[in-house]
Parts: structure tokens; C-alpha cells; sequence
């Protein structure tokens, strides 16, 4: 069920309507259920392996409390761990590396005899092994309470909104939601509908317009040329920005009308005049899970400048093998963490200045150079092979035909710079300064935030794509 | 509570007047618009005093290959990019409803659209949405767009859901409009030759695949539709495939092009079908190519040269 089908919509609206109407003591049930009816929309068998996971976590998170020594504490954490990060290898790096395996094989004349698995990868896997993996880690660690109650924990995990494409939630943030009673209010339901619209708005008007001429230009590669290539890849990374952020926005707002509170996962990151602060701006719940529970463990930056710097590598390179079991997000890893290497000798990182202290043209420029890094390593990320990235990143920089812009369909590349142009313009003027979706911030009834549901409303409509797929992240 | 029973009546509102008076204001942009793919064309032709002796239906392989100016009679060309006879069948039936129907109907028809494989759902072009401005006005079009979803119906309540994608486009074409109102059409427009066409073209039939299919008669009802119509209005149908430059393609569309001869056999319809037919030049050389599947404008005149001998002589044979 994806969030921009009007199956979700009515789905979303018997569920809220049914929260609300239930007595509290009942209200998790209806949340359990409806999230499992969620996830067999997708693959339904799947759902077998998703609660093995969360009844290895449940059990695992109460041994951990309860065990005396810390021995005994590690090895059920382990043990989880385990679970959790084997089910993950089986399913999205078993045949990865198997490809590997019979590459090497086949360069020294032998066969693999490790067998091809065809399976399809689950849906969210990875986003929810983190989601459990975090919670057997915080019980470990003291910071968060072993949960007694097997439907709660179970929720923790499935949460509809944010079960298959986050963000990550931490125990300590979410557990305690579930028991509190929410009750109606309006200023947090419109909030949450009018996030909700605009997360739409990010994935169906913009995003998927964006796709097509992505996936024109992408798909047919070698017809292109250096200015082409470059407006394509500035136009994915806008695309894949608007379809994640989008569902992040969707899945904030879901909540939000249930009275739930999920983490921000994206703070405008285009705007960001470092990678340092673009990590910090872009799919925040993933950065702050890799950095709480593998950079500093790693020993963070609290042992050396060199070794330092190689955790921020590791971070970033299995950052980037998060995203995908190909050689491509591996390299998307290391670009990213090769910049933020880089930025730590430097100095260029910084820390995230406020707006007025710098001139406006010095900031548009550092954003602008930092945007363009950033696209130079999602060629890769978009890209099927490394040879396709490579040409691309070749051709971009040749000066042969540079010049040559392929529109392909002028009225779809004229609406795409117009709902571009309206996205950026709306976020820098109005949305960082939280004029809209702040339900603590003037009435949440006026004309004002009316109009502008509307206006979002009309844009879907005339803009947006109904064929639209699923979001992107929904294959990690 | 209340202040979201406000909202939520304020929006209703609000979404359905802005709805309303957007489309209102499209609609009379639309109506006036007389030149490009999104309504244009079709506004043209329907506006003409008397419908040509000849028309050109099809996608873009009839669109920029066609040229009625070859044709030694009045001919319009019709084709709209990206659409399959989903398409053409709904538009024959707002030819019929608008009483604006030619003598002759020359169809370019894609073989590859009858092929699939059994029990894998067709990709669906729903090239018929190109009709959505008749979508309640027109019973057919109506009726093969709610077939596209079960979903689709709920989108018309909104009325500019007609203009969807296509605003920016529409606008455009009614400055054209206005700033050339009485410019003469023939729906013909040309892919100009370049210098690294060929190089594209060649470039791309290395990349060609085919994926295993074979032909599916369930995949010819709309052109069985169109057949039917045509017999009942006595309109004398041309069906056409274009060439490709890949002989591989032409090998692959085998099978579906021997089963459209035996269908036109049928019902006595004349077919031409350059994949087996030789033009000078265009299976050997690339220049005339934009890419393995559309010639260029020098490649579309030697193909509409042929195409018009061909139907000049079928023609004087066939009666109505």
C-alpha cells in the first residue's frame, strides 16, 4: 500500500477515525493490526520474518535487563544482533556477495558453488532491523526500559507510518507514546494534514515529474551530453530528495494526526553550505543512528586525528552499503566520506552558522558548490553499473557538445522548473522559519494555511503525477 | 473540534472553487487552442468547414513520418505521440460525435502492441488520457478511461484533473495560437536531420532487447473496435506499419505482423507494412534515422512519397 494511492488514503482515515473512536486500552490493537494489514499489502509471507525478528528482540531486550552479569548482557545482545543483521545479510547481501564470490572464481578458471538465491528483498527491511537493532542496543546500554508488553514492543517495530521507509526511530522517543492517551486536537491533526499534503505534494507533483526526465536522460545515457547529464543529475537529486522527504512528511503528518511524535528526518539539507551540515540536514534518523551506534563506538573522534578519520570512512562506507548491495553505493559512501574527511582537515565543516552572519551571495555560494558535491556522488547512486556512472561523470566534464541541453518534452521540463522553483521558494522563505505545520505558531485556522492546503491540492492535481511508482527508499 | 470541522469546510470550499474557476479558465483556453498535441490538433481539425478526403492516425511513427503534403488529395494528419489504438478508438469516436469524419482513414498501427506474455499484465500506455478533455462529454472516451482503473472516476471530480501535466503545455499552444491564428495546418511536424543522428541510431540498436513475447489476439480489441467502427460508417481504413532501421526488430515483430495480415484479410482492409517493404536507403542508411525507430524529416519524405503512391493506387482498387 503505497502512501500516495487513494487506497492508502482511505486506509489512513478508517484507521484515524477508528483510534479516536476506541476506548486508550484498546488503541494499540487497532494500530497492531492495521500495520500488519499494511505490510501484506506488500509481500504477506514476509511478515513471518518480521516477527521472528521482533520475538528474538522482545525476549532478547528482557534477558538483557534482567541478566546480573554484563557477560550474560552481551552475549543476548549479540545474539540479536545476530538476528537481526543476519536476516538483513540473507535477504539484501547474500547474493551480493555471492555475485562477488563468482567473479573471483571466475578470474582463477573455477565455479561458485554457492547457489543463486532468488528472493525478493522484504519491504523496509533494513530501516526496521535498525529501528529493533537500536532498541536491544539502548536496553543494553541502560538508556532505555525492556518492554514487558509483546503488542507495544510489536508496534514499536511496525508502526504503519514509518515501518517501511522510517525515519529510525529510537525506544527511549517512541515505547513511551504508545501508552500515553492521545486525544483529539485539532491544531495537531491539521498540522498533521497539512505536512502530509505537503509531503504529497514533494512525491506526485514534483518527484515523479522529476523521474520522467531523470529516467529519460539516465536510461538512454550515451545519446547524452555534458550540460544534459548535469541537468539530470542536479534534477535527481532534487527528485530523490522530494520522493524520501516527501514520505518522511507523509509519515510525520500520519502520526502527527494519531497524536504520535516522529523525529524530523530532513532540515532542508539543499540549503546546507557543508557535507558536514548536509549530513546533519539529510535523513537525519540514519546519520544519527550511524553515528550513535557505529562512529562513536568506533571510538568517534575521541582517539586521534587519523583514527578519526577512518571511522568516519567505515561510517560512511557502510552508510552507503546500507542503501543497497551494489559496488556503486559503496562508492557513494566513500565520495561522502571522503568530503567530510576533507572538511574535518580543512576546517571548512564548520558548524551550522545562523543565516545573518554571513552575506547572502557567500552563502549561495558555498550551498551551491556543496549541492553540486553532493550530486557528483548521487551519480553514482543513480546509476545502474559503474561504467554507466563512470561515462556520466566523464562525459559531464567533456567539453564536446556540453552546451547541448536535451529537453525531450518542453511542457514537462517548463512544469518541472516552475514546481522546483515553488518547492525551494516555499521552504527557504516560509517553511525554515516555520511559518506553516506549526501548530505552536499563530492559528492553525486562517485563511492563510486554508489557502495553502488548497493551492497544494490544485498543484497536485494539475501537476502531479497519478501513475507515479513507489518511493525510492521503499527498496532499501 | 470545531476549529477542524472549520478547516476542513474551509478547504472543501475552497478546493472546489478554485477547482471550478481554473477549469473554467482552462477549458476556454482550451477551446481556443489550435495548434500542438495536447487538444490543439485535434481543435484544428475539428474546426476545418469540411473534414479531408485523408487521415492520418497513429503515434509518433505516423506523427513525424507522415507528411499529408505528399498525399495529391486534402489530408490532415492526426497522430499524437505515445499512443496505441486505445487511443486512435477513442478519438474516431469523437470524430463521429463531432459529425467530422474523413473518406479515408490511414492507421499506423505498432505490431509490438499486440505482444505479451500470458498472465503478465500489458503495459498499459493509457494513451487514451491524451482524450481527457472529452471525459464526460464523449460516452466512449469516458468509458475507455474509467476502464484504465478503478480509482480513475474519483479524479474527475476535481475538473481540471483534464488539464493534468499538461497546463504549461496548454498555455504555451494558445499563445501560438493567438499569435498566429490563421496559420494553415497539416498536424505534420518534422524531426529535423542532424549530424549525430546516425550516430544515435546506431548507437542505440546495440542496446536493443527483446524480451520474450508472442502475440495476443485479446491485445487487438481496440483495433477490432476501430475496424467495426469504420464499417459502419463507411470510411474506407489504410492500415500501416512504419519501418525501423533494426532488421532484429523487424525479425522480433514477425509474428504479430503475420497475424495483423491475416485480420485485414478478414475484413478485406488494405495493409502496408514497410517492415518487409524495402525504401531506398532508410534500412541501410542511418542519416535518415533520429533513432531506430523515427526517421528524421529526410527520412519521413521518402517514406511519405512511398506511402502516398501506395495509397493513391489502393485507393482507385478499394470501394467503400
Amino acid at each position: 500500500m503505497l502512501f500516495n494511492s487513494l487506497t492508502f488514503f482511505l486506509f489512513f482515515g478508517v484507521v484515524s477515525l477508528g483510534y479516536y473512536a476506541l476506548p486508550h486500552r484498546y488503541r494499540w490493537v487497532l494500530l497492531l493490526f492495521s500495520s500488519c494489514y499494511f505490510y501484506l499489502y506488500f509481500i504477506p509471507i514476509y511478515i513471518l520474518i518480521l516477527f521472528f525478528t521482533i520475538g528474538v528482540d522482545y525476549v532478547a531486550g528482557i534477558y538483557i535487563e534482567t541478566s546480573a552479569g554484563t557477560k550474560r548482557k552481551k552475549t543476548f545482545l549479540i545474539l540479536s544482533l545476530i538476528a537481526n543483521f543476519g536476516t538483513l545479510f540473507f535477504f539484501k547481501y547474500y547474493n551480493f556477495l555471492n555475485e562477488n564470490i563468482t567473479s573471483i572464481f571466475r578470474w582463477t578458471h573455477h565455479d561458485n558453488p554457492l547457489p543463486y538465491l532468488n528472493i525478493l528483498l522484504p519491504i523496509g527491511l533494513s530501516f526496521h532491523t535498525f529501528q529493533a537493532v537500536s532498541y536491544t542496543i539502548e536496553v543494553y546500554r541502560g538508556n532505555a526500559k525492556a518492554e514487558r508488553h509483546f503488542g507495544i514492543y510489536a508496534l514499536y517495530v511496525m508502526f504503519y507510518p514509518q515501518l517501511v521507509a522510517g525515519p529510525i526511530e529510537r525506544p527511549q522517543h517512541m515505547l513511551h507514546q504508545f501508552r500515553e492517551k492521545h486525544i483529539f486536537s485539532s491544531k495537531q491533526v491539521i498540522g498533521g494534514l497539512q505536512l502530509m499534503l505537503w509531503g504529497l505534494f514533494k512525491k506526485v507533483a514534483v518527484g515523479d515529474l522529476l523521474s520522467v526526465y531523470v529516467n529519460s536522460i539516465y536510461d538512454n545515457y550515451q545519446m547524452n551530453t555534458g550540460f544534459t547529464l548535469c541537468v539530470a543529475t542536479w534534477a535527481f537529486a532534487l527528485m530523490i530528495y522530494c520522493d524520501f522527504s516527501g514520505y518522511s512528511d507523509i509519515a510525520v503528518g500520519v502520526a502527527q494526526v494519531m497524536g504520535f511524535e516522529l523525529m524530523t528526518n530532513f532540515r532542508f539539507p539543499y540549503f546546507s553550505k557543508s557535507i558536514t551540515e548536509f549530513w546533519r540536514r539529510w535523513h537525519i534518523s540514519l546519520s544519527s543512528w550511524l553515528r550513535d551506534y557505529l562512529y562513536i563506538p568506533l571510538g568517534g573522534s575521541r582517539s586521534g586525528k587519523f583514527l578519526s578519520y577512518r571511522n568516519l570512512m567505515i561510517t560512511m562506507l557502510l552508510g552507503g552499503l546500507w542503501h543497497g548491495a551494489s559496488w556503486n553505493f559503496v562508492i557513494w559512501g566513500a565520495l561522502n566520506g571522503m568530503y567530510l574527511v576533507v572538511e574535518k582537515i580543512t576546517g571548512a565543516g564548520g558548524s551550522m552558522t545562523p543565516a545573518g552572519s554571513q552575506p547572502f551571495f557567500s552563502r549561495a555560494a558555498k550551498a551551491f558548490f556543496t549541492f553540486n558535491l553532493v550530486c557528483l556522488a548521487w551519480i553514482f547512486f543513480r546509476s545502474q553499473t559503474f561504467s554507466q556512472a563512470w561515462y556520466i561523470l566523464c562525459n559531464i566534464f567533456h567539453s564536446s557538445g556540453f552546451f547541448t541541453l536535451r529537453i525531450q518534452d518542453t511542457g514537462l521540463f517548463c512544469s518541472m522548473l516552475l514546481l522546483v522553483t515553488f518547492l525551494l521558494s516555499i521552504e527557504y522563505f516560509f517553511l525554515r522559519k516555520a511559518i506553516f505545520f506549526n501548530p505552536v505558531n499563530g492559528s492553525i485556522v486562517s485563511f492563510k494555511t486554508i489557502g495553502f492546503s488548497s493551492l497544494l491540492i490544485l498543484l497536485i492535481i494539475l501537476f502531479g503525477n497519478s501513475e507515479g511508482g513507489q518511493f525510492i527508499y521503499f527498496q532499501f | 473540534m470545531r476549529s477542524f470541522g472549520i478547516y476542513l469546510a474551509g478547504l472543501f470550499i475552497l478546493v472546489f472553487t478554485m477547482d471550478r474557476l481554473a477549469a473554467s479558465f482552462l477549458d476556454c483556453l482550451y477551446v481556443k487552442t489550435m495548434t500542438g498535441q495536447s487538444g490543439g490538433k485535434i481543435n484544428y481539425y475539428l474546426s476545418l468547414p469540411t473534414p479531408p478526403d485523408l487521415l492520418i492516425m497513429g503515434n509518433s511513427r505516423a506523427y513525424y513520418q507522415v507528411v499529408p503534403d505528399s498525399f495529391k488529395m486534402p489530408t490532415y494528419n492526426i497522430a499524437h505521440s505515445a499512443t496505441d489504438d486505445c487511443f486512435q478508438r477513442g478519438l474516431l469516436a469523437v470524430l463521429e460525435e463531432k459529425k467530422q469524419l474523413p473518406k479515408t482513414i490511414l492507421l499506423q498501427i505498432d505490431p509490438g502492441q499486440y505482444l505479451g506474455q500470458e498472465g503478465i499484465t500489458r503495459k498499459n500506455l493509457n494513451s487514451v488520457e491524451f482524450l481527457r478533455y472529452y471525459y464526460g462529454k464523449n460516452e466512449e472516451v469516458t468509458t475507455l478511461i474509467n476502464n484504465e482503473g478503478s480509482t480513475k472516476k474519483y479524479l474527475f471530480y476535481f475538473h481540471t484533473y483534464r488539464y493534468n501535466g499538461r497546463v504549461l503545455t496548454l498555455l504555451n499552444n494558445y499563445f501560438k495560437t493567438v499569435l498566429h491564428p490563421k496559420q494553415l495546418q497539416t498536424g505534420y511536424d518534422l524531426i529535423p536531420a542532424e549530424a549525430t543522428d546516425s550516430i544515435y541510431t546506431l548507437r542505440s540498436i546495440q542496446r536493443e532487447v527483446f524480451p520474450p513475447a508472442k502475440f495476443l489476439s485479446e491485445y487487438t480489441t481496440d483495433l477490432q473496435s476501430i475496424i467495426s467502427t469504420c464499417k459502419r460508417l463507411h470510411i474506407r481504413l489504410i492500415l500501416f506499419t512504419s519501418p525501423y532501421f533494426s532488421r532484429a526488430m523487424a525479425d522480433y515483430l514477425k509474428p504479430s505482423t503475420d497475424k495483423i495480415k491475416l485480420l485485414c484479410g478478414e475484413n478485406k482492409i488494405p495493409y502496408i507494412n514497410y517492415l518487409e517493404l524495402s525504401l531506398p536507403g532508410l534500412s541501410t542508411s542511418a542519416s535518415y534515422w533520429k533513432d531506430p525507430n523515427h526517421l528524421n524529416h529526410l527520412g519521413a519524405e521518402i517514406q511519405s512519397r512511398d506511402l502516398s503512391n501506395r495509397v493513391k493506387q489502393l485507393l482507385d482498387e478499394i470501394r467503400p
